[in-house]
């Protein structure tokens, strides 16, 4: 290292020689001389300023320099300034230079030149000066307007005591210009043949709007003038001190001497700064500034006042202790207690002076304006000096995990004084965010918090006027869950409920065990009380607590994330009762021998002790026995029944059996707890039914509904019934008639096949339609219709003592009906119109109708010629039961036993012209013969 | 002079008060001469230059020989008297309203100078625009018929841009200004004196600019007063017809 400046120091020496002396040689400027030099006015100020560079230094070299500034005024020659100027200089570095003019640049041009030598202790000295660079000129006059007198300078600010000078550039270049101080002329030196100047010593203030210094011309009016803002000396602040009077704020008091304030510069500002902490502030007063005590205990503070105006700075500096600049407040509030004819107590009030701090009190007892006692008395004052007990209840709200935070209140011993309010700090544990800061005031002892799912710790601090409490801290989960636990009893004795709990984790920190103060139809009045970790028994004791109340608590186990979870629920009574009502009793299933109670409603939570089962009272009828499930008690009235007990409290049915039919029976429940059973109401009567009374309604209600059941099956299916037991054509073969005849007259009995007949040739003659919608159409009586039409042959019992109507045949056929109206043929009966009508009679009656019908059907025979007829066809008639349409209108006690032929059915004629007797005129065997037309 | 100032201080208060209050609850009165009386006596009391230039003068210290002859009026910067007396009664009206609100702009720059004065003569001046807005409505519900007229000139063209003056210029230009409000509010005072004087007078003689005899107007702050730099009008009527004073 040493060896390379070694080296270095000696190429410059060869190497600046060497150039000079080639400058001189070839006549070249010299290669450090001052370049690019600028010259500016700056008004204001009254300064010239320069900047230079030296651009012939090698790269990296730095020198060190002196620069030969010389300023004349007016003409070059006129040398006013001269001044070294020494720097490090660099290469392309910009040099600045300024200087300030005493006269007002404004009235005088100035020029500027410099040379430069270097000046560094690597290089040998005597060194050489470089050449003068040109002259610059300065020219303020140029920016001046065209009034004839200008006096300069403008609004320039000074101390008080200061020289000024002041000049006037006259345009009009007379000799008659007189300037004046406040109206006192002043006299000063010519400069030019238009400038003259004129040094004001020892300037003084004289208002704050500044002196007026004006010129003017005597005979032209011509007025120009300054006005100079001269300020009084900024002082130093004076009796600069701080105290405090509650360790918080320090205030600072100072005298601030002479105000500097003008049009032309505000007064002066002040500004504290504490050199331990690196904080300042801005005094808002200019004789008092408080400053804020920080909170780490910082007890030295070092204080540096600042005063300052445009002109000067002025500071003081005290460092003191904090505790030794306590200024306690004046205590308050005192007054005498209990005072007595020789003694009385004083109380007062003192403001605090921080946390921890003690107050010195000193109590004058005064007679007769004299003190006549003194006391001191000390006061400490703290912070609250315990956290909070602090317990939550956690509820869902809307959705959202609603806490209920409750506190207790301080004792005396740890408020410190009066608690004014709680700080509530929620910070998300689960996500980074801004903390929640609840200030709730003093007595509030609860708020509510809307969380979300997220976790959160929760800080409770209780503050006095001195500070705040140890926080109390707990944590919430955000999702409540669902801890189901088993529930437990707790007896209650008189000092409380005696609640114990099994541990579950080795790490808990902590149990707490709540409940609440009042029944359980009234809001909550939510009590906790904090154990320690190692507890597992306590005694809840409240002056709360009542007999015959279920109280409900709930066993926390506070873990060492501060989260509790729930271990153990428990309920008891202080002291049980009896219980104060009966349960509303409903009665079902009453049949002749039973009966079912039930009483599910009843809440045996709300009861005044635990419901250990129930009491049914019986009350059978008279020298009845109990049923077996009874047993005979006697009730205090000293009447006798029967009582079952139901050890089951959640047993709310009881089914009432063996009983007697046709009885009467009063019953009554009640509940009972350990102490007793619930008050004797009134019973309740019920009477058994009959014991058969319900087998005949378990068979006939079955039978009600299959018998609707088979009527509706028939109704539905009435088309098929008619077509298998009633048809509109019978068949012969399954006709009951035939079974009937058969079984009674002729076994041989057949019935005649249609193949088996010869079928005739059939005219048909006009028939007249008219008639037979008549007949058809109406439903009149055949009283009022033409009976002619249809006939039917009865077919009766050969019985004797047959009286009712029998089976019949109805044969028709409206040809041959209608030819036989006409020439009396075979097979039908026309009513003769002689014929009177009761000899018809109505024939609604069977007996009417049947009576008429022998009677036609004789007076056909009768009528029928024997040569003419040799075959006649008989067509069938309707039963009038049938339904059909050509039906009679009548409705004949037995239609069932008509049947209908609409096959037509070949009748010879000699049975048919036969003579009828008494025993086979209308009976069947006469209608079929022997049998040979019968297949 | 200083118990004179000290006289007229709470009195000119009082005015400005009471006028602030007219203004506020916009109730004129409807009689032409209560009106007027109440105009010449505030004119009267704003050309009083003791509420405004002389504190100033005092305060800038201007009041020293050599300076406080150059604190004249502008020349053009108010209305001459004469150019006021030329114009018709709705005219001198309106030009008194402009005027007096540019006044009220530039004192609002001179707040820094003269606090306590220049909120004082905000009020005189805010309770005289509003007897000038009262007697507009008195003169136009006398005369609907009267023709309107030409917009009146402003108090004097703005001058031109100039740069920021120092701290002499700025004090010398206020004092001139405050001596030129003060000139034209004793303009001002004549010519409502001469619209009271109209009914003793004959037409012909209305539009003298001669005072009348025992006219105890107060001595104006103006010297000289040969400010005829303001345009006006003869062709025009003064006193418009109506239940005016005949």
């Amino acid at each position: 290292m040493a060896l390379f400046a070694v080296f270095q120091t000696t190429f410059l020496l060869a190497l600046l020689p060497l150039r000079t002396y080639k400058s001189e040689v070839l006549s070249e400027p010299l290669p450090l001389t001052p370049e690019s030099l600028k010259v500016s006015v700056n008004s204001t100020r009254q300064r010239l300023h320069l900047q230079w560079t030296v651009h012939s230094l090698a790269y990296h070299q730095e020198l060190k320099m002196v620069f030969q500034i010389q300023i004349s005024r007016f003409k070059t020659s006129n040398v006013i300034w001269v001044e070294n100027y020494r720097t490090t200089v660099k290469r392309n570095r910009v040099l600045h230079w300024s200087w300030e003019s005493k006269l007002p640049l404004e009235c005088a041009a100035h020029f500027i030149r410099m040379r430069s030598m270097v000046d560094d202790a690597r290089i040998p000295k005597p060194g050489f000066w470089s050449n003068w660079s040109s002259w610059e000129e300065a020219d303020a006059q140029n920016s001046l307007g065209h009034d004839p007198l200008f006096v300069f300078p403008k609004d320039k600010l000074v101390e008080e005591g200061s020289n000024v000078t002041i000049c006037y550039v006259s345009r009009i270049h007379q000799d008659n210009i007189s300037c004046y101080l406040e109206g006192v002329q002043i006299y000063g030196e010519r400069l030019d043949r238009s400038v003259s100047a004129f040094e004001l010593k020892n300037v003084s203030f004289i208002r704050k709007k500044g002196t007026n210094v004006f010129c003017k011309v005597d005979q032209g009016g011509a007025l120009g003038g300054i006005v100079l803002f001269v300020s009084k000396v900024l002082e130093e602040p004076k009796d600069f001190s701080c105290e405090t009077q509650d360790l918080k704020t320090l205030t600072c008091t100072w005298d601030p001497g002479s105000d500097t304030g003008l049009s032309k510069q505000p007064s002066q500002s002040y500004t504290l700064f504490e050199s331990f902490s690196g904080k300042k502030t801005l005094c808002k007063h200019r004789n008092w500034c408080n400053w804020q005590v920080a909170q780490d205990s910082q007890e030295t503070y070092n204080f540096t006042l600042v005063a300052e105006n445009y002109l000067r700075k002025r500071s003081v500096s005290i460092l003191f202790n904090l505790t030794q600049r306590v200024h306690p407040m004046t205590p308050y509030n005192l007054f005498p207690k209990n005072v007595r004819a020789t003694n009385a107590t004083m109380t007062w009030k003192v403001h605090s002076i921080g946390n921890n701090s003690t107050l010195l009190c000193r109590l004058e007892l005064l007679a007769e304006g004299k003190v006549i006692q003194q006391h001191n008395v000390s006061i400490k004052v703290n912070a609250p000096s315990e956290a909070p007990d602090v317990w939550r209840n956690m509820k869902m709200v809307s959705g959202h995990p609603t806490v209920s935070l409750f506190w207790k209140p301080l004792s005396k011993v740890h408020a410190n004084g009066k608690i004014l309010f709680y700080n509530v700090i929620v910070e998300n544990l689960d996500k980074p965010s801004r903390l929640e800061v609840l200030s709730i005031p003093a007595p509030a002892r609860s708020t509510e918090l809307t969380l979300d799912q997220c976790s959160y710790q929760i800080h409770v601090t209780a503050h006095n006027n001195v500070g705040p409490s140890p926080a109390s801290v707990i944590v919430i989960s955000g999702d409540p869950g669902n801890e189901e636990v088993e529930s437990g009893r707790v007896n209650g004795t008189e000092d409380g409920f005696s609640v114990s709990w099994k541990p579950q984790s080795g790490d808990a920190t902590g149990y707490v065990v709540e409940w609440c103060d009042g029944p359980q139809d009234l809001p909550c009045v939510l009590q906790w009380k904090n154990l320690g970790p190692n507890t597992t028994s306590t005694v809840i004791s409240s002056g709360a607590f009542r007999p015959g109340v279920r109280y409900n608590f709930r066993i926390y186990e506070i873990s060492a994330k501060r989260m509790a979870h729930l271990l153990e629920k428990k309920a008891g009574y202080l002291e049980e009762l009896a219980p104060s009502d009966n349960p509303q009793v409903v009665m079902s299933n009453l049949t002749s021998h039973s009966f079912t109670l039930s009483w599910k409603d009843y809440s045996t939570e709300s009861q005044p002790g635990f419901i250990q089962g129930y009491h049914v009272y019986l009350k059978p009828k008279a020298g009845e026995q109990c049923p077996p499930a009874f047993e005979k008690t006697v009730l205090p009235e000293d009447s006798v029944c029967c009582k079952h007990t139901i050890d089951n409290p959640e047993q709310k049915t009881f089914v009432v059996e063996n009983l007697q039919p046709e009885s009467i029976y009063e019953f009554f429940v009640t509940p009972y707890t350990s102490v007793g059973e619930g008050p004797l109401d009134a019973f309740t009567k019920i009477t058994t039914p009959d014991e058969y009374s319900h087998i005949l309604i378990r068979i006939i209600l079955p039978m009600i509904f299959c018998v609707l059941i088979v009527m509706i099956i028939c109704y539905l299916k009435r088309q098929w019934l008619k077509e298998k037991c009633y048809p509109d054509i019978p068949d012969p073969y399954k006709s009951s008639v035939l079974s009937l005849i058969k079984s009674k007259e002729n076994p041989h009995l057949t019935i005649m096949n249609v193949n088996d007949c010869v079928p005739d040739a059939i005219e048909v003659i006009n028939k007249p339609e008219g008639s037979k919608i008549q007949f058809l159409g109406t439903r009149k009586s055949l009283t009022e219709t033409e009976f002619t039409k249809p006939a039917c042959i009865y077919l009766l019992p050969t019985e004797k003592n047959y009286s009712g109507p029998g089976p019949c045949i109805c044969f028709e056929n409206f040809t041959y009906n209608q030819a036989a109206s006409d020439f009396a043929s075979c097979g039908h009966f026309p009513v003769t119109p002689q014929a009177p009508p009761h000899q018809l009679g109505p024939l609604t009656s069977p007996e009417n109708l049947l009576k008429a019908l022998e009677q036609n059907y004789m007076n056909s025979l009768g009528e029928i010629p024997a040569g003419e007829a040799n075959l006649n066809y008989v067509s069938q008639l309707a039963s009038p039961t049938s339904g059909d349409k050509d039906s009679l209108p009548t409705n004949p006690p037995e239609p069932a036993l008509c049947s209908e032929y609409k096959m037509q059915m070949a009748i010879p004629l000699g049975l048919a012209s036969a003579p009828p007797s008494e025993n086979s005129s209308l009976s069947s065997a006469t209608l079929l013969g022997q049998g040979e037309h019968y297949r | 002079m200083r118990a004179q100032r000290m006289r007229r201080t709470p009195l000119s208060v009082i005015l400005g008060l009471l006028f602030l209050s007219m203004a506020a609850t916009s109730k004129c009165l409807g009689k032409y001469h209560e009106l007027l009386l109440q105009l010449q006596r505030q004119a009267d009391l704003m050309q009083d230059t003791s509420t405004l230039l002389d504190p100033y003068i005092r305060i800038q210290g201007l009041d020293t020989p050599g300076l406080k002859e150059h604190c004249r009026e502008c020349p053009g910067a108010f209305p001459s008297e004469d150019a006021l007396r030329g114009l018709s009664r709705q005219g001198f009206l309106r030009t008194l309203n402009a005027t007096l609100g540019l006044v009220l702009h530039r004192l609002t720059a001179l707040y820094q100078d003269l606090p306590e004065a220049q909120q004082l003569v905000g009020l005189n001046i805010r309770g005289f625009r509003s007897n000038i807005h009262c007697m507009t409505l008195l003169l136009r519900s006398s005369s609907e018929a009267e023709t309107p007229e030409p917009t009146q000139p402003g108090p004097g063209p703005t001058p031109p841009p100039t740069p920021p003056s120092d701290a002499f210029q700025h004090k010398l230009k206020s004092c001139r200004f405050l001596r030129g409000y003060h000139c034209f509010m004793h303009s001002v005072g004549q010519v409502l004196r001469e619209w009271g004087e109209s009914r003793s007078r004959s037409r012909s003689r209305r539009h003298s600019p001669r005072r009348a005899p025992g006219d105890t107007a107060p001595s104006g702050p103006c010297r000289g007063g040969a400010r005829r730099m303001w345009p006006f009008r003869r062709d025009r009527r003064l006193m418009p017809r109506g239940h005016l004073p005949r």
